[in-house]
């Protein structure tokens, strides 16, 4: 029901801006918003085994920004693309795992740990960049990826397979993102550990006393988290030729909104890979639609706050509104058992 | 738990096998090169005194066909890096007096917010939205360089300002970068006496590759001013006053005693005067420290009208938007891009950073334009 008002909301918007905009209902714009929506699903998705999991991830910016300079630098050895996308994935999984760990075995809360860990990785990004003279005291220049097999990963699929008709305009990352999206919507709901994730974010103790390892599974949230970061991180910069250390300042709060408007509840327990998708679609739909309009770009900063505190309302109101349905419901149902009786 | 992990695991490498088929054999790339695609060229001179040639039937593209640029309707979109500071008033300003003379022209400024990322996107969607040119002062030489090539391929011409991109386009005129530095300390070596300790409020780290002034500083003191020693450099996050007023107060504790410090160069007018404050704050202003700034902000040339500092590079941004303006206009009169025009080389042009000292202070702010921005300076 949920999704359904986010994807009606979606289909809204869509409708309008095709309407009223002249350059919003084609192929072209349609490649360009899918992919920015892409780079923030992805990030959305692996948030999501955070958020539902009942914890928050505040190091996925700092994750992109450092997997960005080390693929970057990866990427100049000379290693197949593939290669350098995997060591994006693996390194930010790592990332992840350090997140994780310092939650869940040194007992840190994760707000903080992950608000220091990201500006450790930011750092980290920082150090590892490129400069002139190779060694630590030269000064930072900016050096373009000329590895083409990397390259190629971040273009479009016509560039990839020689894609004719309507695939041929979006990027290998939309696709990957709209194929991870739905597995992971199928982990989530289908498997013992998606299970186990939606316990510890509905009622922890009682997980716990149901026999769940919460730290192991708030572990591997993370180092999910991490790796999405990664993968993101890897294709945004082989589409940009070259990766900035100021790359990922934000985004996680990007994410994070995307997977509220999505419907993923911020204290855990409900929502799902789909609904990080839907979110961020929304939100990559109402920035492209309000550029169309001419309308300053504050415009558009001011809408994305309201929106996320919209949603929460939303939220809250849907949630009360269903739990007295259902009392409602249990209510009339018992009525007519006494009835009955 | 484990089921869980054979589906992700078993994603993972589908996902990475179809990474795999598709990194094989690209059929063509979007690197960020320098040709980019673009059919065979014609050099023009080096210098910033090229006059922008046009093709011919020997290798370059034909020209589109231009616009009429008093009656038809135009796009022109200003992708900032961000639209916080003063100096986007000045944009504002500058560019709303000259498009009172084309009212058919559509200017739009994206914020990007300190983001590569975002200057990207908003490349993307100003080839969607049919942009007729793109003026952008790039976080990062080659990060916004493929979508760049896309807009030049497309037919837009892109003009980039101060910070520039690696990758061929239209046009790329810069004002205080790697020279205003080298200025600033000549000016600053000359008044000291060419001996002392420098401090350098430089740019952000992330930035050092576009941002050369502190680099040209730096650089001009070791080659040219042996005697003057460079004692701290110290990047200010954001360009923002209160971080250079923090880092310069550390300095000053770290270096207590009058003498010590002789010289500071701030990278912008906020940086400078972020240092001019710690230095009152912590009562040293009568050590004699010569601060300088750049870019010549209000509060840059005020704080010289004021006594509290030596002297800032002022780099007219009203010329400088109005020139790129009447550029970019051109351009879309004519059809010219890099492409069409089958540069070897992007066009490069200097503009005049103008020393400013007690001396012509008044001068300078009579011909700045910020006396039109209300409140900008007194």
């Amino acid at each position: 029901m949920r999704k359904l008002a986010t994807v009606g909301f979606v289909l809204i918007l869509m409708l309008v801006f095709s309407l009223q905009a002249d350059n919003f209902f084609n192929l072209r714009n349609f490649s360009e918003l899918s992919f920015n929506a892409a780079f923030l699903g992805l990030l959305a998705l692996g948030l999501s085994f955070v958020m539902i999991g009942g914890g928050i991830d505040l190091s996925a910016g700092g994750i992109v920004c450092v997997v960005a300079i080390l693929c970057s630098r990866f990427s100049f050895l000379g290693t197949p693309g593939i290669v350098v996308v995997v060591f994006g994935v693996v390194c930010g999984a790592f990332f992840g795992l350090c997140n994780g760990l310092l939650v869940s075995r040194a007992g840190l809360t994760e707000f903080v740990t992950t608000l220091a860990t990201g500006i450790l990785y930011q750092g980290l990004g920082l150090l590892f960049a490129f400069r002139d003279t190779g060694k630590l005291s030269g000064t930072l220049v900016s050096m373009g990826i000329t590895n083409k097999s990397y390259l190629a990963l971040g273009g479009r699929f016509s560039a990839l397979f020689g894609a004719r008709g309507a695939l041929k305009d979006f990027h290998l990352m939309t696709v990957i993102w709209i194929v991870l999206a739905v597995a992971m919507y199928f982990v989530l709901r289908r498997t013992n550990f998606g299970l186990r994730t939606y316990a510890i974010g509905s009622h922890p103790k009682a997980a716990e006393m149901s026999g769940v390892d919460i730290r192991r599974v708030k572990t591997i949230g993370f180092v999910i988290c991490g790796a999405f970061a990664g993968l993101a991180s890897a294709f945004l910069v082989a589409n940009m030729s070259a990766a900035n250390a100021s790359l990922g300042s934000g985004y996680e709060f990007q994410a994070i909104a995307a997977c509220v408007v999505g419907g993923i509840a911020l204290g855990g327990g409900k929502g799902d890979a789909v609904c990080a998708l839907i979110g961020s679609v929304f939100l990559v739909t109402i920035l492209n639609g309000l550029y169309k309009f001419n309308i300053p770009t504050y415009w558009s900063y001011i809408l994305q706050g309201v929106i996320i505190i919209v949603a929460t309302v939303f939220d809250a109101s849907f949630a009360s509104f269903a739990r007295r349905l259902r009392e409602r419901r249990a209510d009339r149902a018992s009525g007519e058992e006494a009835m009955r009786l | 738990m484990k089921r869980a992990m054979k589906i992700i695991a078993a994603i993972l490498a589908i996902v990475l096998a179809t990474s795999a088929l598709a990194s094989c054999g690209p059929k063509e790339s979007n690197a960020g090169t320098a040709d980019g695609g673009a059919t065979p060229a014609r050099a023009g001179k080096d210098d910033g005194d090229q006059v922008p040639e046009f093709a011919d039937d020997r290798g370059a593209t034909p020209a589109r066909a231009g616009k009429d640029i008093f009656t038809e309707q135009i796009k022109i979109a200003y992708i900032t890096l961000a639209m916080a500071g003063i100096g986007n008033r000045m944009h504002e300003l500058a560019f709303a007096e000259q498009l009172e003379f084309y009212p058919n022209v559509e200017f739009k400024f994206f914020d990007a917010n300190y983001d590569p990322n975002n200057q990207r996107a908003q490349i993307g969607e100003c080839i969607t939205a049919g942009y007729d040119a793109i003026m952008i002062e790039c976080m990062d030489t080659n990060v916004v360089g493929p979508a760049i090539l896309e807009a030049e391929q497309a037919g837009i011409p892109v003009l980039t300002i101060n910070q520039g991109a690696d990758v061929l386009h239209t046009l790329h005129i810069q004002g205080s970068d790697y020279a205003a530095g080298a200025q600033a300390a000549r000016i600053l070596a000359e008044k000291s006496g060419g001996s002392g300790n420098a401090v350098l409020l430089d740019v952000p780290a992330e930035q050092k590759a576009s941002g050369r002034m502190g680099t040209g500083f730096a650089e001009t003191l070791a080659s040219e001013f042996p005697d003057i020693k460079l004692i701290e450099t110290q990047p200010i996050a954001n360009w923002n006053q209160e971080n250079a007023n923090n880092a310069m107060r550390d300095i000053l504790i770290k270096y207590p005693d009058a003498g010590d410090i002789n010289i500071v160069y701030g990278v912008s007018d906020d940086v400078a005067v972020g240092a001019v404050q710690a230095i009152e704050a912590a009562g040293r202003a009568g050590e004699g420290i010569l601060v300088y700034g750049n870019m010549g902000y209000p509060n840059g040339l005020q704080a010289v009208k004021d006594g509290r500092m030596y002297g800032t590079g002022f780099s007219d941004i009203y010329l400088e938007d109005t020139s790129s303006l009447t550029l970019a206009l051109y351009f879309i009169a004519t059809g010219t891009t890099s492409v069409t025009a089958g540069y070897e080389k992007t066009p490069t042009v200097d503009m005049v950073v103008t020393p400013v000292s007690p001396d012509n202070i008044e001068l300078v702010i009579g011909a700045s334009h910020w006396l039109q921005i209300p409140g900008a300076i007194s």
